[in-house]
């Protein structure tokens, strides 16, 4: 039976349905994935942050040597951010309102002022960042 | 682009003018002549109207009037239905010969002996070729045709950078040297021309240094050599600028990041 099935059925009707790749997710938060991908010139690596917003401190630091850590608070529920409400949690599966650190290495060097992120509405935070250019003999850098 | 230039007595009146590549030559420049613009196409000079005397430039044609015709392709002749043949001789031509036969000679060539010359001579400039997308602006296409050599008539597509007149040879070259600002390897010398002795020099470290400085201080003050240990990035918001870099704890300050960001584009670009 299909998730549209049991949404139809009130009563079978389960707390969450999971379908495609959410189904396989692996146990426990999905924050904190990393895929890492290459390019001739360029580290591309997209980190699964659901529940970071803006105001979560963010920091990604990186190393010349290719390692990366990337900091941050997972916010807590936004009805309940700024109202005195009391809310007790019955389940808790995703992260909870606390700070977090996420580190890998990528395969390689880096240049890490050529760093350019994306941080996706989704909670995916999407970074390229160049490698460390094979120096040209004098150094100099013209403009196309 | 070679123009006519009247150089008065033409050195080469034994030319032949059945030199394939001279009339593959002479189509190409022909096409590129822009007409004069004191007389209408299809309009003749009367080369005997000076006290009955023909002008220098064309005293060969008319002592070799066969050599002459042969040269004269129909397709160059204008008006050539109502031409008789015979009238050439007569020393009326059609005022589009000029481009033809010994009017396409640029003067440098004129002035020095054939045999020498081992190059090839500039034919089109860049109004003439197709420009390629990844060629910017300002950069000068030249086609040139080799004149003499087993590959006499081959045609030649140099690139010529703005300014430094630098010489490429293919695509290849010129982005290279757009992107590292060095030449991709120890280039052979085509020809001593002025173009390529400056290249020479240019590749001498003095030289070179010094327009390896201007080129940066116009362009992009991005020292690729001084790569920083660590640079930190935080997330300050949903603005346009919305990662800040910081090294150590120090704020990179906007101008030196928006170098980044121009370097960032110009590599991935």
């Amino acid at each position: 039976m299909d998730g549209q099935g049991f949404a139809d059925h009130i009563q079978l009707k389960p707390s969450a349905i999971l379908t495609g790749t959410a189904k396989h997710r692996s146990v426990g938060a999905p924050i904190g994935l990393v895929d890492i991908g290459t390019s001739e010139k360029a580290y591309l690596f997209r980190v699964a942050l659901p529940g970071v917003q803006d105001e979560c401190k963010v920091k990604c630091e990186i190393l010349r040597d290719g390692r990366v850590k990337i900091e941050g608070e997972i916010a807590g529920v936004g009805f309940l951010r700024d109202a005195s409400i009391a809310c007790q949690m019955r389940s808790q599966q995703l992260c909870p309102p606390e700070p977090f650190t996420i580190s890998f290495s990528l395969p390689g060097p880096v240049d890490p002022r050529l760093f350019f992120p994306a941080f996706r509405l989704d909670g995916v935070l999407e970074v390229m960042v160049l490698k460390p250019k094979v120096r040209p003999v004098d150094g100099s850098f013209p403009h196309p | 682009m070679s123009t006519f230039v009247a150089t008065g007595h033409d050195p080469y009146p034994d030319r032949s003018h059945k030199d394939p590549d001279e009339s593959d030559l002479a189509g190409t420049v022909n096409a590129g002549v822009p007409l004069d613009p004191l007389v209408e196409s299809g309009s003749f000079i009367d080369a005997t109207f000076s006290n009955g005397e023909t002008p220098n430039k064309f005293l060969d044609r008319n002592r070799n009037p066969g050599k002459y015709g042969e040269a004269a392709e129909p397709k160059h002749v204008q008006r050539s239905s109502d031409y008789p043949p015979a009238e050439n001789t007569n020393g009326w031509f059609p005022i589009t010969e000029a481009a033809v036969g010994g009017g396409t000679e640029s003067p440098e060539k004129l002035k020095l002996p054939r045999g020498r010359r081992k190059g090839s001579e500039s034919t089109a400039g860049s109004a003439s070729s197709e420009r390629p997308d990844w060629l910017p602006s300002g950069w000068i296409i030249e086609d040139r045709v080799r004149s003499s050599g087993a590959t006499a008539g081959t045609k030649d597509k140099y690139y010529l950078e703005p300014g430094s007149g630098r010489r490429f040879r293919s695509s290849k070259e010129v982005l290279y040297f757009l992107e590292t600002g060095t030449l991709r390897k120890k280039r052979k010398v085509v020809e001593n021309s002025d173009a390529d002795v400056a290249s020479m020099e240019d590749s001498g470290s003095h030289k070179h240094k010094s327009s390896a400085t201007r080129s940066k201080s116009t362009t992009l003050n991005f020292d690729f050599l001084e790569v920083p240990e660590k640079v930190e990035w935080i997330f300050t918001g949903s603005s346009s600028a919305c990662w800040t870099p910081f090294i150590g704890d120090e704020k990179v300050p906007e101008s030196i990041w928006k170098e980044w960001a121009a370097a960032f584009t110009f590599l991935t670009s």
